[in-house]
């Protein structure tokens, strides 16, 4: 056995949290995210970069003036709707190449490169199949016979319905120190995520441009998100090969460190550059054109039920209130359903449970069913 | 037996200056009865002015009665030792001497100042040393006339020939020829050939070696002539012996910079898995530093992996790993002699510009048949020799393979179910004696790894080598050597998984080398050594093919790699007087880089982007496409300060015309080699370096310091997520970087006793520059910047204790600074995910490094009439189980940034060996 302990050892090694000392950063650099979409409204998010340790959301960047602009020189501004998040309505962008330019409040300049407007073919299926371990692997498909090679990014949203661990039918009104029958439904909510991985591929080296079952994300058999109803939006960028660099290295930054033979870090910044500090580091890539989608459903039917779901909900208990303590309820509890009385009509009391058992909007979701959910 | 020696010393000078005066017999009386002699010793030195001397071990079993009244000294002297085997002598100073067997002479002998040699003769006839002497050395009285009375008018006359072991019929490599009046001596070299010049007449040669028995041989010189000794293994080494010749040569040798392991010092380090691991041993030595444990390649005084030539019997070998790194490519079993040269390299080599590591495997038995092997946990090896005519030609074949293949699936975890890790290496070495003038060696290699880890893709990559060597004798002090080798490397990589998407991707290098050696010993004051040798290479940079009819990848081909290195070189050994020695050496190389090839030609001013392409020229087979070249200057000095001190100089200017692409943490089997060509220019190293070397007369310590300067011009370094296969410009992503490296080491070692071992401790920094003409082409703003492998202070011990001559204890110890790293510095959002924003390069540095080991090893019965001899090998990897980063790392996980650290050997690692020799 110790044999085998120690091929296992000399093959795997072992891998430990790090934290690593903190890092006084000496300026937040400007961070750019955003698409601009040739056929709907766009959004650019203006934020800063933060501290590793820090765990309040980033700061955003507001009072910024900034405009898409073509090789002409005509100007589109955005304006900023909340803040840090610009906007701008449909246009009519009839020249090939735009680039973004950035003034920010304190008066520093800040302009993309000249980038290609890319429409995007569309998706030619999103699929998905078991793998050895009876969990679920979704992969997209796509197949362009209108330009040789292509290359492409992927994003999406999965949205999935899950239940709280008891359904409530009561609701306790602090007012009357009385229970009342629930009228919403706090039992099923839909919570949606996005890719946070970089999904990318290159049909440079293919004889067709054609993607066939590049892998999207894989989801456990166990896993919450499969244990109803699971739907994925698959969104595809059709991008130009500079786009397609940076992504890369964003991907290779992030996803691909510290195995044996994984490449070294480097810092990534993107396509932006301050006009007012050239070696001030900027984030971001800019891009414009537009993306297709593609949406499936994966009910519960067409799985393989597993002996237990991973839910968040795996200590939850009831407890019992009877009708005479109603009145002194308190706590962070919500009251589940009634207790039947055992010798006749009418129930003696409710059960009762931590919110965070028996509220789902607790767990992240919302109770409000999707327009796109069937 | 020192003690002896000493005394018998101490009394002679006493007895020369002291003058002699009358003394009145005193007359003593003395009651005793089985008492120790030191009793009588007390009583006699109170009751007289007597004094003893004897050595107490050796007197203590004497028990004494005596019943003495009014005697003179002697009466009771006599009449205690009457029964006994001891002897005494009084002498003027009424010393009393106490000896075993053989009573002192106190007076010298009448004749002592009439003639030297008849009175030495006397001394021998009363007092026998050849019990002493006996266990020393073989004495071989014979008188040996070389060469023909009257042949030549000239004062002297040179003796050249081989020195073997007289069971083996090896060659006894560095084993020293030497007369000591005057002093003249040579070293065999790695052939076992010694040339030395002598003035004509009798001479006692001296031959001494490491671990074999010394010789002497009563010579008459007359003219040139050959004598080749062979010389037996000494079953019982003699410590002081081996002390002597290797402690010298660090001190009195020419060579700085120079580490040298032989097989035994291997066996002595303990074992990470169960095998004598070369690269292992090498990185215990000062200035030698690696990226991190179970990777490749080795870093010598800040440069970097690629620039270490490694030769294997003479052919250079590209990957010198298995299994990633966890086992060197050399079967421990074959090696002879490894030696490094981190400074000071000598003329006759040339290529890599940071050091040369020449491995050399034993030639096979030519006497009778031999085999050897080992078993561990991971590995079996196997060795056997004879000889293919007696004395004349032998061979030696080796092999050595892993079962890890097997083990890993007996584990029942799925992910390394699916990984496969296999390696094997052969070797054939065939040695054959024409005549005395003329032999020939003949050298086959062959490893081969293949391995996929939990994932669908299959690496798998070889070395081979092949090399033929003639060494022909002009005359006893010219001789050459002419060698011709073989060495290619290759990898594959292949995925099936999908169907649609399958491929193999294939790299290989090959070189065909010709050079011939020439050793001139000109006289006692010059050794020269002159040669030419040349090098082609092909390299194949890449070709990707489908890998199954469904597979959509288009075959992809980079345009092959061809190029002529040669070189020419002149090297001479002058010794000025006995204090001040130099090495002045001169190696011109050349390289061309020929056609067949398309080459991009790219807007000047503006950085190398595919976007700056502006034209393709083609070259014709065998047309140059870039040439390069020049003098590559080497000298060394060394000065004497004393007998056992000395100082040494060194400068030499090293280039290297093929380098490794890599931007990987360690070498990967997916590195390539490329070779210079009109964007990417040859490497440029110039080392000065400077040296105090120290061996304590009285204890067996050697010490030293080293100090060196480096510079390198034309390091590669690379663009950040710089795309390194199957990339058809190159030159796009790399970035010109010059480097410079110093540092200072410092060791003591002590390589006899029950006790040895040495600790070193070395400052060193590694420091890289690149700046280019644009943002895209400068790293850190043009500043200097810590490489992968700055490890500015580095620890090591390394100690050998023998319990006796079965069983004996290793203890290892390293630290080292952590290796420099780029860290994130702050996070951002991007897309719904949280990203990093990564530190100027290398800025940051992970943990310190930290590691003991120990091993005890049990060798068999030491009788000499045995089937089989077999020793047993435990040994403890990482004891402490301390958890040394190999690397740090931070990934997004479910849009979170987190931090890794990777160790690869995070437990204590016990390995049991068994290892076998007949």
């Amino acid at each position: 056995m110790k044999k085998l302990l120690f091929i296992g050892i000399l093959l795997v090694g072992c891998i430990d949290p790090y934290s690593p000392p903190e890092i006084e950063q000496a300026e937040a650099a400007l961070v750019i995210d955003g698409f601009i979409n040739l056929f709907d409204k766009s959004t650019i998010k203006l934020s800063r970069t933060q501290n590793l340790a820090d765990t309040n959301a980033p700061v955003q960047e507001v009072g910024a003036t900034m405009w898409v602009e073509d090789e002409q020189g005509t100007k589109f501004f955005l304006s900023e709707e909340s803040a840090g998040v610009y906007t701008l309505p449909v246009q009519s962008f009839i020249d090939s190449r735009y680039r973004l330019h950035i003034v920010t409040s304190n008066s520093k300049e800040y302009v993309s490169a000249f980038e290609r407007a890319m429409i995007s073919p569309p998706i030619d299926s999103v699929n998905w199949s078991f793998t050895d371990d009876l969990g679920v692997q979704l992969y997209v498909n796509t197949n362009n016979t209108e330009s040789p090679q292509g290359f492409y990014r992927w994003t999406f949203e999965e949205t999935w319905l899950y239940t709280s661990a008891f359904q409530s039918t009561y609701v306790y009104n602090v007012q009357s120190r009385s229970a009342e029958v629930r009228t919403d439904d706090i039992y099923n909510c839909w919570r949606t995520g996005n890719s946070s991985d970089v999904l990318i591929e290159s049909t440079t080296r293919f004889s067709e441009n054609r993607v066939s079952e590049y892998p999207l994300t894989y989801i456990k058999q166990s896993d919450e998100r499969i244990r109803y109803k699971y739907s994925i939006q698959v969104k595809q960028y059709s991008i130009t090969q500079d786009a397609f660099n940076y992504w890369q290295q964003i991907k290779k930054t992030t996803e691909d460190l510290g195995t044996l033979f994984g490449p070294l870090p480097s810092q990534v910044t993107g396509n932006f550059r301050s006009i007012s500090n050239p070696s001030e580091p900027v984030i971001g890539y800019f891009a414009i054109g537009s993306f297709t989608s593609s949406r499936i459903f994966i009910p519960w039917q067409e799985l393989i039920t597993p002996p237990f779901y991973d839910t968040p909900y795996q200590g939850c208990e009831t407890y019992e209130l009877f009708n005479a303590n109603v009145s002194s309820f308190s706590g962070p509890y919500l009251l589940t359903y009634g207790i039947p009385n055992p010798n006749g009509p009418g129930i003696i009391g409710y059960y009762y449970g931590s919110a965070s058992c028996v509220d789902c909007r607790l767990s992240g979701g919302v109770n409000v069913k999707p327009d796109f959910w069937e | 037996m020192k003690l002896v020696k000493a005394f018998l010393l101490c009394m002679l000078l006493s007895v020369i200056i002291l003058p002699a005066y009358s003394q009145q017999e005193q007359l003593l009386s003395i009651e005793l009865s089985n008492q120790p002699i030191l009793k009588l010793v007390e009583t006699l030195e109170q009751k007289s002015n007597y004094r003893f001397f004897f050595n107490p071990k050796v007197v203590d079993s004497l028990s004494v009665t005596i019943s003495a009244t009014n005697k003179t000294i002697n009466e009771i002297l006599d009449e205690v030792f009457r029964s006994s085997n001891f002897r005494y002598a009084v002498d003027e100073n009424q010393y009393i001497y106490i000896t075993l067997q053989e009573p002192i002479l106190t007076d010298l002998p009448s004749d002592f100042f009439t003639g030297i040699g008849s009175s030495s003769d006397s001394l021998k006839r009363r007092i026998d040393n050849s019990r002493f002497e006996e266990a020393e050395k073989v004495k071989v009285q014979k008188l040996t006339t070389i060469g023909v009375r009257g042949a030549t008018n000239k004062p002297t006359a040179s003796i050249a020939g081989y020195i073997r072991n007289s069971k083996s019929g090896e060659p006894v490599i560095g084993a020293s020829v030497l007369i000591e009046s005057p002093l003249i001596g040579v070293a065999t070299d790695p052939n076992g050939f010694y040339s030395i010049t002598l003035p004509k007449g009798t001479h006692q040669l001296k031959i001494r070696s490491m671990g074999m028995k010394s010789l002497e041989r009563n010579v008459l010189l007359h003219s040139d002539g050959k004598l080749n000794i062979e010389m037996e293994e000494d079953v019982l080494p003699l410590k002081e012996v081996i002390i002597e010749s290797e402690r010298d040569e660090r001190v009195l040798g020419m060579q700085m910079g120079l580490e040298k392991i032989d097989i035994k010092t291997l066996k002595q380090i303990p074992l990470a898995l169960g095998e004598v691991d070369v690269l292992k041993a090498i990185l215990t030595l000062p200035g030698v530093q690696s990226v991190g444990e179970g990777t490749v390649g080795f870093n010598v005084r800040g440069g970097a992996t690629d620039q270490n030539l490694i030769l294997f019997n003479d052919a250079a070998i590209y990957n010198p790993s298995h299994l990633f790194g966890f086992f060197s490519a050399f079967n421990p079993d074959l090696l002879k002699n490894v030696e490094l040269y981190k400074s000071g390299i000598p003329a006759e080599y040339g290529g890599r510009i940071s050091s040369v590591l020449d491995v050399t495997t034993r030639e096979g038995n030519k006497k009778k048949w031999a085999g050897s092997g080992g078993i561990s946990p991971i590995t079996g090896r196997f060795a056997l020799e004879g000889p293919i005519i007696k004395d004349k030609s032998s061979f030696l074949l080796g092999g050595r393979s892993t079962y890890s293949d097997w083990l890993l699936q007996q584990i029942p975890s799925s992910t390394l179910k699916n990984s496969e890790a296999s390696f094997y290496d052969l070797n054939l070495n065939i040695s054959h004696e024409i005549n005395s003038k003329n032999s020939i060696y003949l050298s086959g290699y062959l490893s081969k790894d293949r391995f996929k880890l939990q994932s669908d893709t299959a690496y798998s990559y070889s070395n081979q080598a092949l090399s033929a060597k003639w060494r022909h004798i002009f005359g006893n002090r010219f001789f050459a050597v002419f060698t011709g080798n073989f060495s290619g490397y290759d990898y594959t990589i292949s995925s099936a998984n999908n169907p649609v998407n399958a491929f193999d991707l294939s790299y290989s290098i090959k070189q065909v080398q010709g050079k011939a050696d020439f050793n001139y010993f000109l006289n006692a004051k010059h050794t020269i050594n002159f040669g030419a040798g040349v090098i082609r290479y092909q390299l194949a940079p890449g070709t990707l093919t489908p890998g199954g009819e469904e597979s959509l990848i288009i075959p992809d081909v980079l345009q092959d790699e061809q190029a002529i290195e040669s070189a020419i070189y002149l090297g001479d050994n002058f010794e000025i007087n006995p204090d001040l020695s130099l090495y002045a050496g001169l190696r011109y190389s050349f390289f061309q880089n020929n056609g067949p090839r398309d080459l991009f030609i790219y807007q000047p001013g503006s950085p190398r982007d595919v976007t700056s392409i502006i034209d393709t020229v083609s070259y014709a087979a065998g047309q140059k496409l870039s040439t390069a070249g020049g003098p590559e200057v080497r000298v060394s000095v060394r000065y004497r300060l004393a007998t056992n001190a000395s100082l040494k100089v060194s400068y030499n200017r090293t280039r290297q015309y093929i380098q490794m692409l890599s931007n990987t943490t360690a070498i990967a089997p997916t590195d390539i080699w490329k070779l210079s060509d009109p964007y990417i220019k040859p490497l440029i190293g110039d080392q000065i370096s400077a040296g105090f070397y120290y061996n304590s007369k009285r204890t067996s310590f050697e010490t030293s310091v080293e100090a060196y300067y480096k510079v390198m011009e034309n390091f590669l370094d690379y663009k950040g997520g710089a795309e390194l296969i199957l990339n058809h410009h190159i030159e796009t992503d790399v970035l010109n970087a010059s480097g410079k490296a110093y540092g200072a080491e410092f060791m003591i070692r002590k390589s006899s006793g029950k006790l040895n071992g040495w600790l070193s401790y070395t400052y060193s920094r590694s420091l890289l520059k690149t700046a280019g003409n644009s943002d895209a082409e400068t790293i850190n703003r043009g500043e200097y910047y810590p490489s992968n492998y700055d490890k500015p202070h580095a620890v090591n011990f390394i100690g050998n204790y023998k319990f006796n001559r079965r069983l004996s204890f290793s203890l290892n110890v390293v630290y080292s600074t952590g290796r420099p790293i780029t860290l994130p510095i702050s996070k951002y959002t991007i897309d719904g995910a949280e990203r990093l924003l990564y530190s100027d390069r290398n800025q940051f540095r992970i943990p310190d490094y930290f590691r003991t080991d120990f091993s005890f090893n049990l060798e068999g019965s030491h009788k000499m009439k045995k089937l089989a001899h077999s020793s047993w090998s435990f040994s403890v990897y990482n004891l402490t189980g301390r958890r040394n980063a190999y690397s740090v790392y931070f990934t997004t996980e479910n849009g979170v940034v987190k931090g890794y650290k990777l160790s690869i050997f995070g437990s204590p690692i016990p390995t049991i060996t068994y290892n076998f020799k007949f």
